[in-house]
């Protein structure tokens, strides 16, 4: 640990780039104060206080000091280590722990509220409706659950289709698996139409991201290490996600230190397999066209940060830009942070708002009709922060759009 | 006792938000990015968010009451401990002032609020096609207050120059609270010579020892749209300062020609970093020499410099575009890394990290700094500014090692004494702050009294920024 605060040299690069710095200003919500404020705990220099606590709280753990240090300092590393200490010493927060227990151990639990949640669906135009696809805008009557409202898990277990170009595992990740149940399956149904079977492994567990975060490393490792032996097994030519933090508990976090040696080394059996559904889209299956919209919609893109950190930046706008009828719009900072952060948005959600507030102006900048992102939690948020404005713009998973565009338009041959 | 009343008055005139007294907050203004506090540790009293001229104001009646330091603060990206608070008093963090009051694309001109970052700056003037040329690496972070206050320069302001080149007036706060704009009253002007010239000639570069810097009005230039370079491998470095002259007497005007220095211990990392290109033997140190403007023009520049390079031992390799010249510039910071490799496990930190001597003498100079070093037990990166003479020393060090640490305090002294004796300077860039002004007085001899009165003229309490530039010893 010491190393990895050691690395920090001070620059303040990522002062830049810190969403919560740029709200609240002073420096200890900056990465380098974090680092160093950790440092001082983790080294005993000063005591771990709740005061100290508060200040490494405000982290997002977007990553994107991560993207800009010159040093590759770790800093997802480090607040992890001390939310461990803080967990161990004072404790996990009342809110978190109840969350967290729900993902970890009572999954049942959060199955009996998924019907709840598909009320949440983002589907921008209404399902080959008689009189042709009709543009929904008003949010508060989008209510139309597209599927029964249970888990995804338990709703699909394949798609099969002949001659497959390829075959493919799906990782759900809990959101889409409880709550953007319609990703699950624009997923499914985009992949099959371009040719592939496509599967959901019903042994995975949640990805481990939101438990490192909180410092239940031990947990996550488990959950890290369980992932890679299910995944490992499986006879698939790609294994494809649709959330950007899942893609990083995917990707990366094998290479935790208490992950230990031998998965890491399994988990490289992976490695040239797990992709994000538009990157295995346009760099594996070679899309080049896709179906029109209905009618000419503009559209605009949020890079989540957790999404842009892995690279995957173009290849989802590149599909948007590819569909007929949609007008693509690049909104001002696509890249900053939405301000979600999936647990802080419920322990900070006055912080999380503001952040959101910036977003929400950026967005209304370029009047888009739908606004699209890789990751069901920002468009969560975004949504609440358009709700707020008053503004009627859709929300949706950009493969959501996709889908919506193939659901309007009738498959080859029938 | 002192700080308690401090923190109260403070507290009593800001929002709540805006004054900072926990430990937790103060521990994060006790650094910048130098190698000073790595050795010491301070902390100020109180911090305050200043937004405003009246928040300025505010403050300094505060400091001048209680008679305690004022220490304004950008980002906290200087190397020189500048925005440090060693005898405590308030931090004035005017980082969090971000307001691009005036955008004038047609008279070329800016007035900006001290917190926005130069990135900032320059994204507002993109889509006039103008930009702000002095470029440091800290670039997306470093405020427009700290550049100026730091008259800071970059990789190309060789071409350019530094912050004094681009600063056209100043509004600054005096810490007897006078509010004064400097470079005309009502001046939306790019030139004038009228009255004494006290925002560059003094304020510019003054690190915060005479006031606060509130506004800053700065010329704005158009985007270069050519640019083209050389990378070039000498198998000789004292061959260098030859072909750095002769490609400039051939009329060719560098945008940046900077270089990284291999010593024979680091050859293998560098070898290893730079693999894909053509490598003479021996490596002796790396050159990037860049041309910038029209088309045409760097063209020319690049094919004479191309052609001068060919009769000097070692190997070139070009890039005709500005996309290709990231290229170049990649593999100019991976020979940086390679030579960082030659002492693995060590941390890389600033220390006599900005000194300048003639250019004629830049060898003997990275000699006399790889012999103090040795000397040292240490290892270092040096790169730089080529044609300045302008060495950037990067200390590769084990901060946890006392007797280490106890030697590398020599070491800095060291090469700041080799400075002077070789007829150069302690800082080329980084600024005097609080690690060099201990130097004031052999750098700069009678002057340095000048200084000193020049300061007391200003800040008769001297509660602003004491320690830096002038020594503390003695006021
Ligand atoms: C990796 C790295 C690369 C760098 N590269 C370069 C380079 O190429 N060229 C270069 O010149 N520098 C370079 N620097 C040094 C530094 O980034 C610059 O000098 C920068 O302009 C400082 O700006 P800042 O906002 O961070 O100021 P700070 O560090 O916060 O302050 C610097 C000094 O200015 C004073 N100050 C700041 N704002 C005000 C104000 N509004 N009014 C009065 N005084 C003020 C402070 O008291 C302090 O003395 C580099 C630093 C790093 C870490
Ligand atoms: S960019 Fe990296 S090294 Fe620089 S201050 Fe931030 S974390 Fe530290
Ligand atoms: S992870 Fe995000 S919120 Fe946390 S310090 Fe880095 S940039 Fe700031």
């Amino acid at each position: 640990m010491k190393n990895l605060i050691d690395k920090c040299n001070r620059c303040g690069f990522c002062r830049a780039v810190c969403p919560s710095l740029a709200e609240l200003g002073w420096e200890s919500a900056s990465a380098r104060g974090r680092i160093f404020l950790a440092g001082r705990v983790l080294s005993g220099k000063a005591p771990l206080t709740a005061e100290v606590v508060a200040r490494l709280d405000q982290c997002l753990l977007c990553r994107n000091c991560m993207s800009v240090c010159p040093v590759g300092a770790k800093l997802d590393q480090i607040i992890m280590a001390f939310r461990r200490l803080e967990a161990e010493e004072l404790g996990v927060a009342k809110g978190k722990k109840v969350i967290l227990g729900a993902l970890a151990d009572h999954r049942d639990l959060l199955s009996s509220l998924a019907p709840a949640a598909s009320m949440l669906e983002h589907i921008p135009f209404k399902e080959r409706a008689s009189n042709g696809a009709v543009f929904r805008l008003n949010k508060k009557a989008r209510v139309l659950p597209m599927m029964g409202g249970k888990p995804f898990l338990s709703q699909v277990q394949s798609v099969e289709v002949d001659n497959p170009l390829k075959k493919v595992a799906f990782f759900t990740g809990c959101h889409i698996n409880f709550v953007g149940i319609n990703v699950g399956r624009s997923v499914i149904n985009v992949l099959a139409r371009n040719g592939c079977s496509v599967w959901v492994p019903s042994a995975q567990v949640c990805c481990g991201v939101p438990f490192f975060a909180s410092g239940e490393i031990d947990k996550a490792v488990g959950m890290v290490r369980h992932n890679i032996d299910v995944l490992s097994r499986l006879d698939a030519d790609a294994i494809v996600y649709a959330c950007g933090s899942c893609g990083t508990g995917l990707r990366e976090w094998a290479g935790h230190p208490e992950v230990g040696p031998e998965y890491l080394e399994k988990a490289k059996g992976l490695k040239g397999k797990i992709f994000e559904i538009g990157e295995f889209l346009i760099d594996q299956l070679g899309v080049k066209e896709l179906p029109a919209l209905p009618k000419p919609t503009r559209i605009t893109y949020h890079d989540s940060c957790h999404l842009a950190f892995t690279g995957v930046k173009e290849q989802p706008r590149r599909l948007l830009k590819m569909m007929g009828n949609a007008e693509y719009v690049e909104m001002p900072d696509a890249a900053t942070c939405c301000g979600s952060a999936g647990l802080f948005s419920v322990t900070h959600y006055p912080l999380s708002r503001q952040i959101n507030d910036k977003k929400i102006k950026s967005i209304l900048a370029v009047r888009p009709q739908v606004v699209t992102s890789g990751c069901p939690g920002c468009n969560l948020h975004i949504m609440d922060g358009l709700n707020k404005a008053d503004n009627e713009a859709v929300v949706s998973h950009y493969i959501e759009l996709i889908n919506n565009a193939y659901e309007c338009t009738p498959e080859a041959g029938q | 006792m002192a700080s308690k009343l401090l923190q109260k008055k403070l507290s009593e005139e800001f929002k709540r938000d805006q004054v900072l007294t926990a430990k937790e907050e103060l521990a994060c203004y006790s650094y910048d990015s130098g190698i000073y506090t790595l050795f010491h540790y301070f902390e100020p009293d109180a911090a305050v968010l200043a937004k405003s001229v009246n928040d300025v104001i505010k403050t300094l009646a505060i400091a001048r009451e209680l008679k305690v330091p004022v220490v304004p603060r950008g980002a906290g990206t200087g190397q020189a401990g500048g925005a440090l608070a060693p005898t405590g008093g308030i931090c004035l963090d005017l980082s969090g002032w971000k307001d691009i009051e005036q955008v004038m694309p047609e008279d070329y001109q800016a007035f900006v609020r001290p917190g926005v970052t130069l990135d900032e700056l320059n994204k507002a003037f993109a889509p006039y096609g103008l930009y702000l040329p002095p470029d440091p690496s800290s670039g997306s972070a470093c405020t427009i207050g700290g550049m100026a206050a730091n008259n800071t320069a970059g990789q190309r302001s060789l071409k350019y120059g530094a912050m004094d080149r681009f600063v056209m007036g100043l509004e600054v706060v005096l810490p007897t609270g006078e509010v004064v704009t400097l470079g005309g009253k009502q001046a939306r002007v790019i030139k004038s010579v009228s009255g004494l010239d006290m925002k560059t000639g003094l304020f510019v570069g003054s690190e915060g020892i005479l006031g606060v810097i509130t506004g800053i009005r700065v010329k704005m230039a158009p985007v270069p749209p050519a640019r083209a370079g050389i990378l070039f491998l000498s198998a000789d470095k004292k061959s260098v300062p030859a072909l750095i002259r002769e490609v400039y007497k051939a009329g060719v005007v560098f945008s940046a020609c900077e270089f990284v220095l291999v010593q024979p211990s680091a050859e293998g990392t560098v070898a290893k970093n730079l693999s894909d290109l053509r490598l003479p033997s021996p490596l002796e140190m790396v050159l990037l020499m860049e041309f910038e403007g029209n088309l045409p023009g760097v063209a020319w520049e690049l094919n004479r410099a191309k052609e001068i390079a060919a009769s000097f031992a070692g190997t070139s390799t070009v890039a005709e575009s500005r996309e290709q010249m990231q290229r170049l510039w990649f593999l100019l910071d991976e020979a940086e890394g390679g030579v960082m490799g030659s002492r693995p496990g060590t941390k890389r930190t600033p220390g006599g990290e900005d000194i300048v001597v003639p250019p004629s003498r830049l060898i003997e100079a990275l000699d006399g700094i790889q012999q103090l070093v040795g000397k040292a037990g240490v290892a270092c990166v040096n790169f730089g500014h080529a044609v300045f003479g302008n060495i950037h020393t990067g200390l590769l060090i084990k901060p946890d090692d006392a007797e280490e640490m106890k030697k590398v305090e020599t070491l800095i002294d060291g090469i700041h004494a080799l400075a002077l004796a070789l007829n150069g300077s302690t800082t080329g860039e980084h600024g005097t702050g609080i690690v060099r002004s201990p130097l004031l007085t052999q750098e700069h001899g009678q002057a340095a009294e000048m200084m000193r009165r020049v300061k007391n003229l200003f800040d008769p309490d001297n509660i602003m920024n004491p320690g830096k530039i002038l020594p503390a010893d003695r006021r």
